[in-house]
């Protein structure tokens, strides 16, 4: 390649990466210690945070629960052209959060097609937490079915084979073997559901509504904050953004050693 | 056969990128095949308005433009969020506000002119098509499950507090009872408006152009007139607008008999009207 070539393809590079640091880095300078002490010292912050830290726990809670059946079931099948079940799970990463938000309150909402039927089950969803969770399982949970879904796949049907062999039942093969082979990738896909459930934002607003210490997330609050005071708004941006950086280490350690077996696997079999 | 497929995708993802880049380039684009140099007063107008605006300030743009041939691009959101826009450099021309109060801190920041209230507003209770929960007075809202407003800095959620205050001073109590029934702050006005149409909420305080522009979908319940709130709608040329000949048009027009008359018609007050 040219010279000038070279110097093309780092300056494009170069220009990526500015762009994709400078939005952070103004986030920082205005949402300095300073604001963001304050901005933990305030009522509405501290409410949100809990708002958030506990919905999107019990939404984890739910995407490891039901989502890990699912990626079995979904890697157990032949690998070939993906199902529908398969594009349906994928669809959410792919949607825009504001559509999510409006299908749920079609589905979910109180004149929605389902809407009667729960109401007749004693349960309303409407602005309430409830709701904010759903909305998360809704965006988040395709992010971990995913992951999970390869890991499981990753696991040498051998070795299922094997503890079969060796008198386990199909459930003791599954919590012996496959998931702690599976574990790593998990925890990787579970961060990233997580942050995922975290950043939710538009299908909560549309479907959960925005009411402080109830439906009100951190990142509703950010943008309720920014109507009035930009600095806290930017402490909400970095404490989320601490949050979130420390998710991304997590699925990236686990993704490295996921990484890292499939290669020792491949050079084993490759002698 | 490999190459050929990459060269055509790579044709493909350009001509996508190179489509996308004319759409943007195609206000400018225009202007020049209209005559070079393009004159200044074709430049559209850019209005900031809030989101109770959308039906009036719409049919207002179509009739400015039939007029003077001007386009006029609108941006309509909570007045608060406007507010915020432009506080954080962005660029229009023209803010029109639900409330004074955005529109004179924009007038101290040094980033508007001085505002001229242009019509007003009158709150007003709705409820889905129908009134499924037969409201017919405020009080009536503290049995409910689900009241809905706009947040407190969206003009139409102060407006709402003032409205509770109100009616606590004559009926003792009701402020608590009805903030109790709150079940969400909505950005903007329009959102409390989806919310009761959609039936997710019982009721929502709104303004009365709202409640009549959605018509089909949610009903008024009429506040007697003790506790009738008037809103005051106000416009303001921004100090920075690119277009502050466009500005000063559209402003006239609004405050034009003609201008005037279009907004009355979608259920506007004239200014200062009872």
């Amino acid at each position: 390649m040219s010279r000038l070539g070279a110097a093309l393809v780092r300056a494009a590079a170069l220009l990526l990466v500015l762009l994709l640091a400078l939005p952070l880095a103004a986030l920082l300078v205005h949402g300095g210690p300073a604001a963001l002490a304050g901005g933990l010292a305030s009522p509405l912050v501290r409410a949100a945070l809990a708002v958030s830290l506990g919905t999107s726990l019990v939404s984890l809670a739910l995407v490891l629960l039901l989502g890990t059946p699912l990626a079995w079931l979904l890697a157990k099948r032949r690998a070939g052209a993906p199902g529908a079940v398969e594009t349906l799970v994928q669809l959410p990463i792919v949607l825009p959060p504001s559509l999510a938000g409006l299908a749920l309150l079609l589905a979910f909402g109180r004149r929605g097609l389902f809407g009667a039927l729960l109401s007749h089950a004693g349960i309303s969803l409407a602005f309430t937490p409830a709701a904010v969770v759903l909305a998360q399982l809704f965006v988040a949970s395709p992010f971990y079915v995913q992951v999970a879904e390869s890991a499981f796949r990753a696991v040498d049907p051998r070795l299922m084979d094997l503890s079969r062999t060796l008198g386990c039942s199909p459930a003791r093969a599954f919590f012996r073997v496959a998931l702690p082979l599976s574990s790593r990738a998990l925890l990787g896909g579970a961060a990233l559901a997580w942050a995922r459930a975290l950043g939710e934002f538009g299908a909560t607003l549309l479907f959960a509504g925005n009411l402080p210490g109830a439906t009100q997330t951190l990142p509703l609050a950010i943008y309720a904050a920014l109507e009035s005071d930009v600095n806290a708004a930017a402490a909400l941006g970095v404490l989320l953004l601490a949050i979130a950086l420390g998710l991304l280490w997590l699925a990236r350690r686990s993704a490295a050693q996921l990484f890292a077996r499939g290669r020792r696997e491949e050079s084993e079999a490759m002698r | 056969m490999c190459q050929t497929l990459g060269r055509k995708r790579l044709a493909h993802a350009f001509a996508c990128a190179l489509s996308l880049a004319l759409l943007g380039a195609a206000p400018r684009a225009r202007a020049i095949d209209a005559g070079t140099p393009a004159p200044v007063e074709r430049k559209p107008v850019v209005v900031f308005a809030a989101s109770s605006l959308r039906e009036g300030f719409t049919a207002l743009g179509h009739s400015f433009t039939a007029l003077t041939g001007v386009d006029v691009q609108f941006n309509f959101a909570g007045s608060q969020e406007l507010r915020t826009q432009l506080e954080q450099g962005a660029q229009a021309d023209l803010f029109a506000s639900a409330d004074l109060a955005h529109a004179a801190a924009l007038q101290q920041e040094g980033l508007a002119r001085a505002p001229e209230n242009f019509a007003r507003n009158a709150l007003t209770l709705i409820v889905p098509r129908g009134n499924p929960e037969h409201v017919r007075s405020l009080a009536d809202l503290a049995r409910l499950d689900h009241l809905v407003i706009g947040a407190h800095e969206v003009p139409a959620g102060a407006y709402a507090e003032q409205l509770f205050a109100l009616a606590d001073s004559r009926a003792p109590g009701l402020r608590a009872k009805l903030e109790a029934r709150v079940s969400s702050r909505e950005p903007n006005v329009r959102q409390v408006v989806a919310k009761v149409a959609l039936g997710e909420a019982d009721a929502g305080i709104v303004y009365r152009t709202d409640a009549r522009a959605m018509a089909d979908r949610v009903s008024e319940v009429p506040l007697p007139p003790e506790l009738e709130l008037r809103c005051d709608d106000a416009i303001a040329a921004l100090v920075h607008a690119p277009n502050s000949a466009g500005a000063a048009a559209f402003l006239a027009f609004v405050l034009s008999p003609a201008g005037q008359a279009e907004l009355q018609a979608r259920g506007f007050l004239a200014p200062g009207a009872p």
